[in-house]
């Protein structure tokens, strides 16, 4: 998996991920998996796509996941940067980040 | 908070539409019959078929549906030349088409009902006899494509002028991705941008709605689909292409520009979410608007509440339980028909196809009206005399053109009406074994909508008469130095003030013989009585007369010409009858032009006002007194060498006092004959409109309506017809 994650604590018991590498069908059940638990231990998730070099619809379709559990469970989740890449993706599907 | 209206207005059109439809397929037939090889006519037969088919699915009519459909399949089969057009098979048709018919009646009437059984059982032995034609019901599906491709696709036609179509003129493309997509290498990514360099994406929604929550969700499935409006050039064919690499991973649907909200009311109901979800999202990238989001959920509601219905429905008919239903259906049935029928005359008046152009040419009027409207009120402020008079001239001139217009909007041809009848004359003719030509005649004339709907009943009456006892059977005609096959010629034209439409046939003509003796066998006439050709024929209108030595189901019964005589003259008008010995009998029906407005021309007796009908003055002319005292025995003037006879309407109605020195004489003309009326003074022109009079009034019979004059005066409407016949009787 070519995906490097940087977890970092900040204030109000809040996450903040940078992720640098590849969201693509090969990393995003694991990386799934992973952010779903974060999301649940932690009151939200900021988190930094700007170094996403290769993503494909899945990625997306996790951001979009995510985004919906964040909503359920009543927490925050907030996309900083993101990659030329990824911001292609989202114009094409006319989707706000 | 639902827009019922929209809704029942929808089936409204649907019913005219697929009526008319009906109408065209039963003509197409017809000609078809004539010749058989004629593909435009098994082509407009299919069209009709497939186009009726479409649209009751749109309303869950299942029966509709279910029938039209094998009978597509027996006319693509026939289309194809694989099933032969004969005889036989076109007389199905025409039962199909009949059988449709009543298909229609019912689900118009009575929709949510299940069909009586005697038709469930004309269903079932139509489709069977329809299925005996179709050879391989492999290929047929197929085959249909193939024609409807060759044909076109016929879209609810319906939605065309009734703002079913939808606004959005761009494609609309609903994609569902497998879940495997991903893992087998396919990003949805690289063909939606593909798509997108074939046109403009107009808008995109992604929808997720049936993606688990929490856990249950695999990061590396496919849950997405996506809701895309597009505008381009290219055709379905092409957008379809573009997803050929995940055609087999990928539900598509694709819906045309401007297409029919019933396609909308299908992909909502098509698709795995939501209906709300999906309406919504339709909306919100604009491919329907607010309102017609609001028609597809309406109609998309009623239609899976009628498909859930139906296994109840297949229950009726199963056991003991069910067939207390029967009994409760067959029941609320017959006590709800006669209010059925009611309901759907009612509906049948509400809706009306206008030409187009006449509805402009009225717009236009209309718009004309409004600035020399706005020209009166400004020249009124001034002092300007002659411009007044001038522009409440053309004022007038317009208000006039108008009403005109406006009753020409309820004119149509009669000839759509004539060549409905040229099924009943095949029928008629093959049951009794005769061959009979059918003819129209001044199938352009106009007539007012109502006066053709009144009319149809009266007119087959008169058409049974002409096959089952006017013309003869081949046989007959021969020994009687005919030509073997009988003429029956419908025709219609204009004659001073009225529309005259005669059935003439070229059989035996009426037996005089035969009228008198069974006159004289009802009483009605003594048996040395002699009488006139034309007063022996007015006892044909006698109530329970007729001179048939047998009853036949088509006509001899005795009920009849009393009926079409009374018929006729609730819509003032009025039956003649000709006819000679062994040539034929021609029925004449004088009708008046419109029936609400009439140009008037007003007269004054005594203190009285009356109004004639414009139509049947001729001319008017002043006699001196003493002209008409000095006439012994008669009253007959002489208008340049011609005999008139004249009523002097004062004495008419009694009137005390005599004329004035000068009286006036108009001279109206009905049904080519002409008397005067001599009055004491004219008044001039004069647009009127008809109040009936009231009940009391009904025993009045020469004055056939009331009007209201501008000084609030109310000024009688002289019945012309009756007042002439009246006068010929006196003579």
């Amino acid at each position: 998996m070519k995906l490097k994650i940087v977890r970092k604590k900040t204030e109000n018991n809040s996450l903040h991920f940078t992720l640098a590498g590849e969201m693509t069908v090969y990393s995003v059940g694991k990386l799934k998996d992973f952010l779903l638990n974060e999301l649940k231990s932690c009151s939200g998730i900021t988190i930094d796509l700007a170094e996403i070099d290769e993503a494909d619809t899945s990625g997306f379709q996790l951001l979009l996941f995510l985004k919906r559990e964040a909503a359920i469970l009543g927490k925050s989740f907030r996309i900083t940067e993101m990659s030329s890449r990824l911001r292609n993706i989202f114009n094409l599907y006319k989707e706000i980040a | 908070m639902a827009d019922k209206n929209s809704e029942k207005n929808f089936k409204n059109v649907y019913f005219t539409e697929s009526r008319e439809l009906l109408d065209a397929m039963e003509m197409s037939l017809l000609s078809l019959e004539k010749d058989s090889q004629d593909e435009d006519s098994i082509n407009s037969i299919f069209r009709a078929a497939h186009t009726i088919k479409g649209n009751s699915g749109m309303f869950g009519f299942g029966r509709i549906g279910d029938f039209t459909h094998v009978l597509e399949n027996v006319l693509v089969g026939a289309r194809s030349g694989t099933i032969a057009v004969k005889a036989e098979l076109i007389g199905l048709l025409l039962e199909c088409h009949d059988f449709i018919q009543v298909l229609l009646d019912h689900y118009e009437s009575e929709e949510n009902r299940p069909l009586d059984q005697e038709s469930e059982a004309l269903f079932e032995r139509l489709i069977t006899r329809l299925n005996k034609y179709i050879p391989d019901s492999k290929n047929i599906k197929k085959l249909k494509e193939k024609v409807i491709e060759e044909i076109g696709e016929v879209a609810p036609s319906f939605s065309d002028d009734h703002g079913l179509r939808v606004a959005n003129d761009c494609w609309h493309i609903s994609l569902r991705f497998g879940k495997n997509v991903f893992k087998d290498g396919l990003d949805p990514y690289s063909f939606v941008s593909y798509l997108g360099e074939k046109g403009e994406i107009v808008n995109i929604r992604s929808i997720y709605e049936n993606m688990p929550y929490g856990e249950e969700m695999k990061g590396d499935f496919c849950y997405l689909g996506f809701e895309i409006d597009f505008r381009s050039s290219i055709n379905k064919k092409e957008i379809e292409d573009v997803f050929d690499f995940v055609i087999n991973d990928c539900d598509i649907r694709i819906l045309p520009p401007n297409t029919s909200i019933a396609d909308y009311v299908k992909l909502i109901e098509d698709l795995p979410e939501k209906p709300m979800k999906i309406g919504d999202m339709l909306r919100e990238i604009g491919s329907l608007t607010e309102s017609e989001l609001k028609q597809a959920l309406e109609l998309q509601a009623e239609f899976s509440m009628t498909t859930e219905k139906a296994p109840e429905e297949l229950l009726v008919g199963n056991i003991l339980v069910e067939e207390n239903m029967i009994q409760k259906y067959i029941l609320e049935a017959a006590l709800t028909k006669q209010e059925n029928v009611k309901k759907r005359e009612e509906s049948n008046r509400k809706l009306i196809r206008i030409d187009a152009e006449k509805l402009d040419h009225l717009i236009n009027l209309i718009g004309e009206l409004v600035i020399t409207g706005s020209n009166v009120k400004q020249i009124s402020e001034s002092d300007d005399k002659i411009g007044i008079a001038k522009a409440v001239t053309d004022m007038s001139k317009l208000i006039e053109e108008i009403r005109d217009s406006t009753m020409g909007i309820r004119m149509v041809p009669i000839g759509e009406t004539f060549s409905r009848f040229e099924r009943v004359v095949r029928d008629l003719s093959r049951e009794k074994g005769k061959r009979i030509d059918f003819n129209v005649v001044g199938g352009e004339t106009e007539l007012d909508k109502t006066l053709i709907d009144k009319l149809s009943d009266p007119l087959i009456h008169l058409i049974r008469n002409s096959v089952d006892h006017g013309i003869g059977t081949p046989d007959e005609r021969v020994k009687a130095g005919k030509p073997a096959n009988g003429t029956l010629t419908l025709n219609a034209y204009h004659e001073t003030g009225s529309i005259v439409i005669e059935v003439s046939d070229d059989g035996n003509g009426l037996d005089a013989d035969a009228i008198l003796s069974k006159a004289v066998e009802l009483g009605l006439a003594k048996p040395d009585q002699t009488f006139t050709d034309y007063e022996l024929y007015q006892f044909i209108f006698h109530p329970g007369f007729s001179t048939a030595k047998e009853v036949s189901n088509i006509s001899g019964r005795g009920v009849g010409m009393d009926v079409v005589k009374k018929n006729i003259e609730s819509l003032r008008g009025n039956v003649f009858l000709e006819s000679e010995r062994g040539q034929g009998t021609t029925v004449r029906i004088h009708l008046p032009l419109t029936l609400a407005i009439i140009d008037g021309f007003m007269v004054r007796i005594a203190d009285s006002y009356y109004v004639l009908a414009l139509d049947m003055v001729t001319e008017c002319t002043e006699v001196r007194k003493e002209e008409l005292d000095s006439k012994e025995g008669g009253n007959y003037i002489n208008l340049r060498g011609d005999v008139l006879p004249f009523m002097r309407m004062r004495e008419f109605f009694k009137e005390t006092g005599g004329e004035p020195e000068k009286p006036k004489v108009v001279v109206v003309e009905y049904s080519r004959k002409k008397i005067g009326l001599v009055v004491d003074d004219l008044i001039g022109e004069f647009q009127t409109v008809i109040k009936p009079m009231g009940k009391i009034f009904s025993k009045l019979q020469w004055l056939s309506g009331s009007t209201i004059l501008g000084t609030g005066e109310v000024a009688y409407i002289l019945d012309v017809p009756k007042l002439i016949k009246n006068a010929k009787e006196l003579e």
